[in-house]
């Protein structure tokens, strides 16, 4: 329920939960400022019950006392929140403005985040952040060419203004602009910034060079031949990580562990994403192609308690990552939003390789996958759900 | 992508001992039109007839050859693969 008494905590989890930050739900109504108070209650009073600050004198104004208004008024600094309950339904904001002459704009409300101090930076990221220990790490995957082969990236996301991308499409007739959405949740995780301006963060190898390979289409569909030509472009362009959250119902395929063995002889390692069909604990599908191929890391999804996912496929498994209502970014005008899969834990387990890649020049192909596992935090599970635990930075 | 009824994409995956030239000869021969060679991983991507698969097969410069198939992936909001 939004309504001016919901608290923050409240207001936060159903914003995560709905996919709607960095956004309350609610509006900001700002006043012309030649408009008188009785202009303001004019505009107000057609929308339902509601309250005012001066209804307090000159105390601060206390959420729990102010009924069922639906609108809540600033008269010093001309301006109100509007709750969803005060919204005409059907009616736009530029209606309302229109038709209200003290009315200057309505604007979604923001959420407002501390500032990144010390104390309070822990808090101001993802759980899947945070349980990674990437906060804590001193790199950032500078020098580091990261490889997402998903449905293409929304180049024009305000979070990735200024980085060093390289975009190459693989979908006949496509270009790598993601009109999905998968992929660009996909790159935020591995390569988001370290600090958005209006969100917490949500990104790992925020200074790594992403190179964004479109091998899914719009619809979400691909071909193995057009992943195999993405996996080709990012050897021969020096990715040390390619990470690639698709697969299929299959089992190992000749194809998929040659190009594996190439990668890694090339120094490049590839991490897949182990399937979402499995319904736990009554049945447990067996991981997918190509993360079941032997040269490929396979990665399980955990939730914010550090359970299996319930969906997560199960039995060749490397390693685990944050995989159940992970934010992360999402193309304009959506721009960011909460997805689960395994699909959302392996851009974590790829962007922490870069960081680890970054740490050791000695941390390429089949060295970096061992230094994964050796970095993992072990966890009370078997191993043929969460391989040797759950992905830690360096 | 395919152009007769009978047409359709391949994954070649060229043996060890083989080189990408050899691999490309013997696709030229077989009347497979090859869509894009892939020298880093030592593979081919092309369109021939589904009749002709079985004796592809047998190249000895071939390691594997498979007919290309889909990969889907669910929309948002389901859990996504």
């Amino acid at each position: 329920m939004n309504t001016l008494t919901t608290g923050p905590d409240e207001l936060f989890a159903a914003a995560v939960a709905d996919g709607q930050l960095p956004y309350t739900g609610r509006q900001i109504i700002t006043f012309n400022g030649d408009a008188k108070t009785g202009d303001m209650v004019a505009a107000l009073s057609d929308l339902g019950p509601m309250a005012a600050a001066s209804d307090w004198g000159g105390s601060d104004v206390d959420m729990d006392q102010v009924g069922d208004a639906v609108t809540l008024l600033f008269e010093e600094t001309g301006t109100a929140i509007l709750t969803p309950a005060g919204m005409p339904v059907g009616t736009l904001s530029s209606d309302m403005v229109e038709a209200a002459p003290a009315i200057l704009s309505i604007e979604p409300e923001l959420f407002a985040f501390p500032s990144a101090d010390p104390v309070t930076a822990a808090a101001n990221a993802t759980w899947g952040l945070i349980a990674t220990g990437v906060l804590n790490s001193k790199y950032t995957g500078q020098g580091i060419k990261v490889a997402v082969l998903d449905t293409g990236m929304d180049l024009q996301h305000p979070d990735f203004v200024g980085r060093l991308i390289t975009p190459s499409s693989f979908v006949p007739g496509q270009q790598v602009q993601d009109l999905h959405g998968h992929g660009t949740h996909c790159i935020g995780t591995a390569c988001g910034p370290r600090a958005p301006a209006k969100v917490p963060r949500y990104g790992i190898a925020h200074n790594a060079h992403i190179f964004a390979g479109k091998v899914l289409s719009n619809s979400g569909i691909g071909s193995v031949g057009g992943i195999l030509a993405g996996i080709n472009w990012a050897i021969a362009n020096g990715c040390q990580v390619i990470s690639m959250s698709l697969g299929s119902k299959a089992g190992p395929q000749v194809f998929y562990e040659q190009a594996a063995q190439r990668a890694l002889a090339a120094g490049s390692l590839i991490i897949a994403a182990a399937g979402n069909d499995s319904n736990r604990p009554s049945y447990i599908y067996p991981t997918g192609a190509p993360a079941n191929s032997p040269s490929v890391v396979a990665v399980a999804a955990l939730d914010v308690n550090h359970n299996v996912a319930t969906f997560s496929n199960g039995g060749k498994i490397e390693i685990a990552g944050p995989g159940v209502d992970v934010f992360s970014s999402l193309p304009m005008p959506r721009q960011y939003g909460t997805f689960s899969g395994t699909s959302m834990a392996t851009p974590h387990v790829a962007g922490i390789a870069a960081l680890i890649a970054e740490s050791n020049a000695g941390y390429r192909g089949a060295a970096l996958a061992a230094r994964l596992k050796t970095l993992a935090q072990a966890l009370p599970h078997p191993v043929s759900d969460v391989g040797a635990g759950l992905v830690q930075a360096p | 992508m395919p152009h007769k009824p009978d047409d359709v994409d391949m994954i070649f995956s060229i043996a060890a001992d083989a080189s990408m030239e050899q691999a490309m000869q013997a696709l030229n021969l077989a009347k497979v039109k090859i869509s894009r060679p892939l020298g880093e991983i030592h593979m081919i991507l092309g369109t021939g007839q589904l009749s002709q698969l079985d004796n592809l097969r047998k190249l000895p410069v071939f390691q594997s050859v498979d007919v290309d198939f889909p990969v889907q992936i669910a929309p948002p909001g389901d859990p996504i693969q």
